[in-house]
């Protein structure tokens, strides 16, 4: 079918678009970085915790390339990573690409299973308000989505560790140590996230249900669930996609805040600590992880707003 | 013989605000009434209370929409979910609008039928392209498989049409049926129309702007103003001899080819006030006087069902007849 090539050529594009975007933000990353007050070395010397020498410190910038002007060392590295040679942490010292690849799985895990509960629970609390628009189960739900969303992450974190582990010791406070330690931090980020997409699906689903062609499905005798689930949640689902996407974009990334309270070891708290001990080199590779995320994730919304939406369908066919 | 529909005193509200006063109208099997007047004097309403889709603002107070023997204002929601697209069908002023716009045609047919027990699928699809068919649609399965925006407007109100006949309704409501589209296609959709009228006996209610389609189609005619039926009768009586000032002055504002220009009629249209005196179109009317500011007119029956809501229906001057220039 010519819609398949459309997509396809479309995909390209964004592929060929993806290569020029990490070559702009790794160049960016890489300048800021070394503007940034103090260099590696002297990361590297507290590291040690002993003092060295000038020319030993001369020594290592040299073994580093950091003596190299900007450009040089820039394409350096660019070229080492297609040896597949991500860097070497000085201050870790071992070699960033494993490293990142063990903190990745824990974060996709994260991410999954906090999309999962809030889809679980924003969908149906959403559509529920929006049905029974200014009756009390809408006013309930609305209360608690205020709540939900005034409560930084932190607190509910706090909230949820002081009942759930410290009163109940239902679940471990932190650490990964299987299943029961992903709830908490699961729970922590969906609650949040919840808060916000339950207000979104009410708004959207309320929208639609306003719209001309509920009214004809009305008239013809359609049920109202039907109506609800068929109809509206099917054209609903076109923002809720969107949003939920930037969502997963800011969960892949890491949730440096949630990941450090629970001490899980994902890459947001990889990032972190990477930043506050300057390890420039994991830094880097984080930054091309967000940019792949972000120019993936609009890739993957935009090919399945595809399936869903015809209209878009059809104008790619006819561009 | 017993009417399809009879609605008697109908009152409906918005928030509150009157939007239809006292309305009363029968129609007979097979009977095509045309409803006319002015933009915000409640013909859409009319039409939406009747099928009970006023909506979260609208209220219908007091009165009876009888259909077939059951009041629909007072039948429970599930059995008027049954009745509706079964035996009551609605056609939209903007048939595109009545589709979900990212849901194919074809489904939307099916999903209909399936709601009132037709689930054979292979047969439902034969009835679909037949209907579809008699509507000049000889493309039909490709129709089927069509979303809404990528059929032409008069395509899709074709296509509404057939899918509120689907069923063979027993009465089909109509909102300005023909205004959206272009004048070659809305003779052919008025046509069809009639056409369905003749072979399935279908009673219509037709709400529309258009007088030509009304002296075409209709036969008898409401004329509202405010939200009150101002007059009613034979669609000869109505067009040819209008007792009604307003009516006399929408006809004359009717524009003709080869005329002067239309003569619009002065003022702005009252609002259904539900004021306790005095008549809603005096102060627009040529011909009011004093009775007719402070005191509300009753309905007249002037004869043959000919009823007029006006204090002056009977005066000399109004009795000369105009012509309404044929469609």
């Amino acid at each position: 079918m010519r819609g398949c090539i459309v997509i396809w050529k479309y995909v390209a594009k964004r592929l060929l678009q993806l290569i020029l975007i990490l070559f702009g933000i790794t160049l960016l990353s890489f300048a800021l970085m070394q503007t940034a007050s103090g260099d590696t070395v002297d990361a590297i010397e507290q590291q040690m915790g002993s003092a060295m020498s000038e020319e030993a410190k001369e020594a290592l910038r040299h073994e580093m390339g950091l003596d190299q002007p900007f450009i040089v060392q820039y394409f350096q590295w660019v070229g080492k990573i297609f040896t597949g040679n991500m860097g070497y942490s000085y201050i870790k010292n071992q070699d960033v690409f494993p490293m990142f690849m063990q903190a990745l799985p824990n974060t996709l895990l994260l991410t999954l299973s906090s999309i999962i509960v809030t889809v679980l629970i924003s969908i149906p609390l959403g559509i529920w308000s929006a049905v029974k628009q200014n009756k009390a189960v809408d006013y309930v739900i609305r209360v608690c989505t205020f709540i939900g969303n005034a409560m930084p992450n932190f607190f509910i974190a706090l909230l949820l560790i002081y009942i759930f582990a410290l009163q109940l010791h239902w679940f471990p406070v932190m650490g990964n140590n299987g299943f029961v330690s992903i709830i908490l931090p699961t729970f922590t980020l969906a609650i949040a996230m919840s808060a916000k997409y339950t207000r979104q699906v009410r708004a959207t689903v309320l929208d639609e249900l306003n719209k001309d062609y509920v009214t004809g499905a009305r008239a013809r005798g359609v049920k109202e669930r039907t109506i609800v689930w068929a109809h509206v949640l099917k054209s609903a689902m076109l923002t809720i996609i969107t949003l939920l996407a930037l969502s997963v974009g800011s969960l892949l990334g890491g949730t440096a805040i949630v990941e450090s309270i629970f001490m899980w070891p994902g890459v947001g708290k990889l990032a972190v600590d990477a930043i506050s001990s300057r390890d420039y080199q994991v830094i880097q590779v984080y930054v091309i992880w967000m940019a792949i995320i972000y120019v993936g994730i609009n890739l993957i919304t935009d090919i399945v707003y595809h399936y869903l939406d015809p209209r878009i369908r059809m104008r790619g066919r006819e561009g | 013989m017993a009417s399809i529909l009879e609605i008697e005193q109908l009152n409906v509200s918005y928030n509150g605000i009157p939007a239809l006063q006292n309305v009363g109208l029968q129609a007979e099997k097979g009977e095509i009434l045309g409803i006319v007047g002015e933009s915000g004097s409640g013909k859409s309403t009319l039409l939406k209370a009747v099928i009970g889709l006023l909506g979260d603002n609208g209220r219908a107070e007091s009165g009876r929409v009888v259909f077939e023997g059951t009041d629909l204002l007072r039948v429970p929601a599930k059995a008027l979910r049954g009745i509706r697209g079964a035996r009551l069908g609605m056609i939209f002023q903007n048939p595109g609008t009545s589709f979900n716009p990212i849901r194919k045609i074809g489904d939307q047919f099916l999903e209909a039928m399936r709601s009132h027990g037709k689930t054979d699928r292979t047969a439902a699809i034969q009835q679909i392209l037949e209907m579809l068919a008699r509507l000049g649609l000889r493309d039909g399965e490709r129709i089927l498989y069509s979303y809404p925006f990528e059929l032409s407007g008069g395509m899709n109100q074709r296509v509404a049409i057939a899918l509120a006949m689907i069923l063979r309704p027993q009465l089909l409501l109509a909102d300005e049926p023909t205004s959206a589209l272009d004048v070659t296609v809305q003779a052919q959709c008025v046509k069809e129309m009639m056409d369905l009228r003749d072979s399935l006996g279908t009673t219509i209610l037709l709400v529309t702007h258009n007088m030509g389609v009304v002296s075409y189609m209709a036969d008898k005619v409401a004329v509202m103003y405010a939200g009150r039926i101002v007059e009613y009768g034979a669609k000869a009586d109505v067009l040819n001899c209008p007792r009604h000032p307003y009516t006399r002055a929408l006809i004359e504002a009717i524009p003709q080819i080869g005329g002067g220009a239309p003569k619009g009629i002065q003022g702005q249209p009252s609002a259904a006030k539900g004021t306790p005196d005095g008549c809603d179109f005096s102060s627009r009317c040529r011909f009011s006087d004093n009775i007719c500011a402070f005191e509300r007119p009753v309905m007249n029956d002037c004869g043959q069902g000919h009823a007029v809501f006006c204090h002056k229906c009977f005066s000399e001057v109004l009795h000369e007849g105009v012509r309404v220039n044929g469609y």
